[in-house]
């Protein structure tokens, strides 16, 4: 362990039922680092990352977080798990399982209202996270009310206005529009500036220069590989491997094509 | 919506109608509580109190005069918060069908003078039979029309956290709110689930079958729903939630809103006395 990591994941495993959805496990994050899990539907990305946010714990192995294990007994002490909370924060890929809320304005503001911040506080910051993320307007709004972009924005500022330094998302371009994907990596890009680390777990390798430094590939739960998002990008029997890239023929039987185009 | 075959409509067909019509309705009602009216200019715990105030007023009435001017006051307050008769028309349908049916078999059993007898059956039809049948339907209407009046003149938002001012506790509020905010989500996910039954299904399905595919689509409704609500907890728990519930509580009280307080309780109270 050093002081310099802010996960440090020992041989986890973790299974639902029978079925290990992490298995034997190890990864060691460092501070500010943007890591991209990368994998096919059902490589544990999303498990991962529960487990990261001591959502579900591991049957075997150790989840550290700042060299401090994330167990159930640490989290029945209620300021070890607010401070974790505080600090770590995860979108999940399904922003209606996010928006529990009656409007948007009560969504952001619920994460604050457990701190028990003052009311003072909690206006400051919430007002400050809508206006971060460009939904001012739409704080009166009901979250059945927007539009699939509008609800992911909704779903980051309301972690983001607890400020956490560890931000992990799950698939956050997933079901976007085009615009709105771009609106919400262009946020990721200048949100972080060095300092905070960001966990993105995706499928999409259009995106994965602009939101990685450093890839980790998960196949049916362990580690395959990692790199660089250039040396991934690069390695075309391994994204074929992982399922991350499929070749078929263009329409009229023309030549083989291979997605996403940036794969070679 | 395309009637089926023969111009009767199927189980998902009704099914799909009932979903869009509910949420259509939630629309229009969040459409007209957000537009620009009388009631809607007032803090939702005035409305939520005064008009609470009148329809128990309307629910424990005896006369028929202070009936008929709850029923008139509500009508009043409808044109002014800029509702129309047509959307409160299908309200007033369905509270006469109800109150209807309960109503009519007192029309024949109530004990009293005799106002005409049925040919055949020779049942008498007595006046004090219709006078109560009279009072229950004009209760019904009364009572609905100022429930309307709430529904339509106050986002449900708010009108959630209003009853905090009627000490609802905080749990029962926030449990409220989030049932009805999953309700739109699995209401979506209902028709989803249909549409794609109604794209695979050719001719006419029989009765049996029909009847499995509604049993089986309730059931996989209820195991999205159970997983919903795994996640939607995972959800809370993730940004601290640790079996406390804490609600933003504010809202804006102005001038206007102690005279509307106070014009609802004058009202509400000339009711109740005049009722008696």
């Amino acid at each position: 362990m050093t002081a310099s990591n802010v996960f440090e994941i020992e041989h986890v495993t973790f299974r639902y039922g029978v079925m290990a959805a992490v298995d034997d496990l190890s990864l060691s994050i460092p501070r500010g680092q943007r890591l991209a899990l990368l994998g096919a539907n059902g490589s544990g990305k999303s498990t991962l990352l529960r487990l990261l946010d001591a959502l579900y714990f591991a049957d075997a192995g150790t989840v550290r977080y700042r060299g401090e294990a994330l167990t159930e007994a640490a989290f029945g002490d209620d300021a070890f798990a607010m401070n974790f909370r505080r600090q770590v924060a995860l979108v999940f890929q399904n922003p209606d399982v996010q928006l529990f809320c009656p409007t948007v304005y009560d969504e952001v503001a619920f994460g604050p209202l457990q701190m028990r911040w003052s009311k003072n506080e909690l206006r400051e910051r919430v007002d400050a996270a809508l206006e971060l993320l460009g939904i001012t307007h739409l704080k009166q709004r009901a979250p059945h009310h927007l539009s699939g972009g509008e609800k992911k924005k909704v779903a980051i500022a309301s972690v983001l206005v607890l400020d956490p330094q560890v931000i992990l998302l799950d698939e956050p371009t997933a079901a976007l529009d085009p615009r709105s994907q771009t609106q919400i990596i262009d946020f990721l890009i200048g949100w972080s500036a060095g300092e905070k680390t960001i966990i993105t777990a995706t499928h999409d390798l259009h995106t994965l220069r602009d939101i990685a430094d450093e890839c980790v590939i998960l196949e049916r739960g362990q580690i395959s590989a990692r790199g660089t998002p250039d040396e991934v990008l690069h390695d075309a029997s391994l994204l074929r491997r992982a399922n991350l890239i499929h070749a078929h023929r263009t329409h009229g039987g023309g030549a083989m094509h291979v997605h996403p185009e940036d794969a070679s | 919506m395309t009637a089926s075959k023969g111009g009767r409509r199927s189980v998902l067909e009704k099914t799909l109608a009932e979903i869009l019509s509910t949420v259509e309705r939630a629309e229009e009602a969040n459409r007209s509580a957000q537009g620009a009216g009388f009631l809607q200019g007032f803090d939702p715990r005035v409305k939520l109190v005064g008009l609470l105030l009148l329809i128990v007023a309307a629910a424990s009435g005896n006369q028929f005069n202070a009936l008929c001017a709850l029923l008139a006051a509500g009508i009043v307050l409808a044109f002014l918060s800029r509702i129309r008769l047509r959307q409160m028309a299908g309200a007033w349908v369905g509270a006469l069908l109800f109150s209807g049916a309960i109503a009519l078999p007192a029309v024949f059993l109530t004990p009293g003078p005799a106002l005409l007898h049925l040919p055949i059956t020779g049942w008498a039809l007595t006046t004090t039979g219709l006078r109560s049948a009279a009072f229950l339907t004009l209760r019904a209407e009364t009572t609905v029309t100022l429930s309307f009046l709430l529904v339509y003149t106050t986002p449900s938002t708010h009108l959630l956290k209003a009853l905090r001012s009627l000490r609802v506790p905080v749990t029962v509020v926030v449990l409220a709110g989030m049932t009805y905010r999953y309700i739109f989500v699995l209401l979506q996910t209902a028709l989803e689930m249909i549409e794609s039954r109604r794209s695979r299904i050719v001719g006419q399905m029989e009765a049996a079958d029909r009847r499995r595919l509604l049993v089986s689509s309730a059931g996989v409704l209820l195991g999205k729903s159970f997983q919903l609500s795994n996640d939607v907890f995972l959800a809370m728990q993730s940004r601290g939630y640790r079996g406390e519930v804490y609600l933003l509580d504010e809202f804006n009280w102005r001038g206007r809103d102690w005279v509307g307080l106070a014009g609802f309780a004058v009202a509400g109270a000339l009711a109740l006395v005049g009722g008696r």
